[in-house]
């Protein structure tokens, strides 16, 4: 099963790590108290083992005698599982000293083949007395006179007292441990969160350059990020080089066939009439395919032109002077109020939305052609707030057009005097532009007669 | 009148040479920039058909060149980049006018016309000379309303003097603008066709000014 989720991944690891471990170590931990515990709980006794072997004795007529004094309460009480025993051993003819707490009863001895004596000569083992308890024994046998009468001492605890504080200690340790494990796991599942909260930031720095906010990857990342965000941009950058690259090259070859098409253009004049038309109108197809390739591969390339800045009057002046020079007889004005307007286009489209609207003017006007470039009145911006935006206006004393006409000349590749040059796309390139930059495109009739073209495009703040 | 056409494309340098001579004019052609550029600064041309996208040295810089040298001729540029920058670059450079490929041949004919025109400070597409009309759209010619039948030489040489009416124009220039670069001139045979051309239009239009050439102007407008 693959876990896609990374914090969930990170998460099931860190957990069973965090399970396995507490239970080893509580399970070590444990042992270690038990073991513990239970060699107190014999040095207790045997501490208690050398108070009865003092404390007893064989008088003069052979008969054990002595009252061990333990200071515990247990022994005196019945049944508590707290007992001492002393037996004579061989030629030795003596009732054994009992404590009060065993009463009548007997306890159990181990054979000592099964537990033998250590090197104190004391053994411990684990029996039942009579009234059920488990208890720990601990014995030794002692010579008490030099007569060589011998006597076996066995002090027994109860090991419910050991059980139940093994237990409580276990039960606090499970306590405290799985307080400290679940406590780990919000750790580690705060530390993923956190940890991988610049992958977040890569993710929307990569939302805004798919929106065109943003060209490349910025910001501080951590170490094991950078080269991540380097590559992200290195890939950014090749990819726009790529696509520049596919982008000139389509223009390269749009631009190498209009020789060949202009060749083929003219010898199909002087061809017999049928098949002149013939070629003559699959010549004007491939002419619109590579205009309109053209213009979709120069509309591409808008898209990156986010930040884009020009100088409204050295652009429009630079215009002027090619219009007039290419049309000496007519008077072409220009006015900019006030001066210093800045549009938020890129130099390309201000000169192909604003030269051809002046080309065409140029084309049908009498005798003058006025360019008046203003800020755009208040109720443009209320379409967007917070947007500035120009009005250029451009004005022809020719014979105007009439509504169906201006209709007409909106549509892509629509030439309405066909007996004037051009190819017709002036104006659809035009209102391209324009879309691309949420601008606007009106063509009216002048007042005073003669066309007007008003631009609406976006100012620089 | 004499052209010069530079154009790297031989078959379409070849229809306009055809279109251009067709219409009455002297052409000369250049297949890339280096001999473009020296043609121009050679010889005498009315007018220039430049390419842009030229081999060895492109066309913007050889117009630059041509201008940095004083040349005036009208210049028209041909190139497949339509953009405004482009034509800006052009027009910049020195060029008088502009045509996007594809054309027709047509198209730059009536372009070179009107700069040619214009270049001689002719504001109509009819020049007039007393009774003499020249129609440079149609490379006609009329006395007092009747057509003139004239030869191509003979159309090229009162053409030329049209353009430059009143000025005196020198046999050398005469036969600079009326012949290719590769005819064996000479000048002895302008003399032959003022003479012609004089009895066509009557003898006091074309004046022959001793020792410098000939000026045409309409009488009574003479000093």
């Amino acid at each position: 099963m693959a876990i896609r989720s990374l914090t969930a991944r990170v998460l099931a690891v860190s957990t069973v790590w965090a399970v396995v471990s507490l239970v080893v170590i509580g399970v070590v931990i444990s042992e270690l108290y038990r073991q513990g515990s239970e060699r107190g709980f014999k040095d207790l006794l045997r501490a208690q083992l050398f108070n009865v072997v003092n404390s007893i004795s064989v008088n003069e007529k052979t008969v054990l005698s002595g009252s061990p004094q333990l200071g515990d309460l247990r022994f005196s009480q019945p049944q508590t599982g707290w007992y001492w025993v002393v037996d004579p051993i061989g030629e030795f003819d003596t009732p054994p000293l009992i404590s009060t707490s065993l009463g009548n009863g007997k306890l159990p001895i181990a054979s000592v083949d099964e537990v033998p004596f250590d090197t104190g000569y004391v053994r411990f083992y684990t029996t039942k007395d009579p009234f059920g308890n488990e208890v720990e024994v601990s014995e030794t046998e002692v010579v008490l006179d030099i007569q060589g009468h011998t006597a076996r001492f066995r002090v027994a605890g109860n090991r419910d007292v050991l059980e139940a504080d093994i237990n409580r200690f276990t039960r606090n340790l499970t306590i405290a441990l799985s307080i400290f494990g679940l406590g780990g796991l919000g750790v580690n599942a705060l530390t993923i969160l956190f940890g991988l909260r610049p992958l977040d930031q890569v993710r929307r720095s990569l939302e805004k350059i798919r929106a065109g906010e943003s060209e490349r990857l910025d910001g501080a990342f951590p170490r094991e990020i950078q080269p991540l965000a380097n590559e992200v941009n290195a890939l950014i950058d090749s990819n726009r080089r790529i696509v520049e690259r596919a982008r000139m090259q389509v223009g390269n070859l749009a631009h190498s066939l209009k020789t060949p098409i202009a060749v083929l253009l003219n010898e199909a004049r002087v061809l017999e009439a049928s098949h002149g038309e013939l070629v003559r109108s699959q010549v004007d197809a491939m002419q619109m395919q590579v205009q309109s390739y053209l213009s979709r591969a120069r509309i591409a390339a808008q898209r990156e032109s986010v930040l884009a800045r020009t100088e409204a009057q050295p652009a429009l002046e630079r215009l002027v002077r090619v219009v007039r020079k290419l049309n000496p007889e007519k008077q072409v004005h220009l006015s900019i109020d006030p001066p210093g307007l800045v549009l938020a286009m890129e130099l390309q489209d201000v000169e192909e939305t604003v030269g051809n609207l002046l080309e065409n003017a140029a084309r049908h006007a009498r005798g003058e052609v006025w360019l008046n470039v203003r800020p755009a009145p208040s109720e443009v911006h209320a379409k967007e707030p917070g947007r500035q935006w120009i009005v250029l206006d451009v004005d022809d004393d020719g014979p105007g057009l009439n509504p169906d006409q201006i209709a007409l000349a909106m549509k892509r590749g629509k030439r309405l005097d066909e007996s004037k040059p051009g190819t017709g796309l002036g104006l659809s390139i035009v209102s391209e532009i324009v879309r691309e930059y949420q601008g606007s495109l009106t063509l009216s009739r002048r007042d005073e007669g003669g066309l007007r073209a008003e631009l609406v495009l976006p100012a620089a703040v | 009148m004499r052209i010069l056409i530079v154009e790297d494309d031989v078959n379409l340098n070849r229809q306009l040479a055809e279109v251009l001579k067709e219409a009455g004019y002297v052409v000369d052609q250049a297949y890339d920039g280096e001999e473009g550029h020296y043609l121009g600064d050679a010889e005498p041309y009315d007018a220039v058909i430049l390419d842009i996208g030229l081999p060895q040295m492109d066309g913007i810089t050889v117009l630059e060149k041509w201008r940095g040298d004083g040349k005036t001729m009208p210049v028209l540029i041909l190139t497949a980049r339509d953009r405004w920058s482009d034509k800006v670059a052009g027009i910049d450079a020195g060029a008088d006018d502009y045509v996007a490929k594809p054309f027709h041949v047509e198209e730059v004919l009536a372009r070179i016309r009107a700069l040619i025109r214009r270049a001689a400070g002719h504001a109509s597409s009819e020049i007039v000379c007393g009774p003499v009309r020249l129609d440079t759209k149609g490379s006609k010619a009329t006395v007092d309303g009747v057509a003139l039948k004239l030869t191509s030489h003979e159309f090229r040489l009162l053409s030329y003097l049209m353009h430059h009416m009143g000025q005196v124009v020198s046999r050398t220039e005469l036969v600079e603008h009326m012949y290719d670069q590769d005819f064996d001139r000479d000048s002895n045979t302008i003399e032959v066709f003022i003479g012609r051309l004089r009895k066509k239009i009557g003898n006091d239009l074309i004046e022959t000014v001793r020792g410098l050439g000939y000026r045409m102007q309409a009488p009574g407008n003479g000093n």
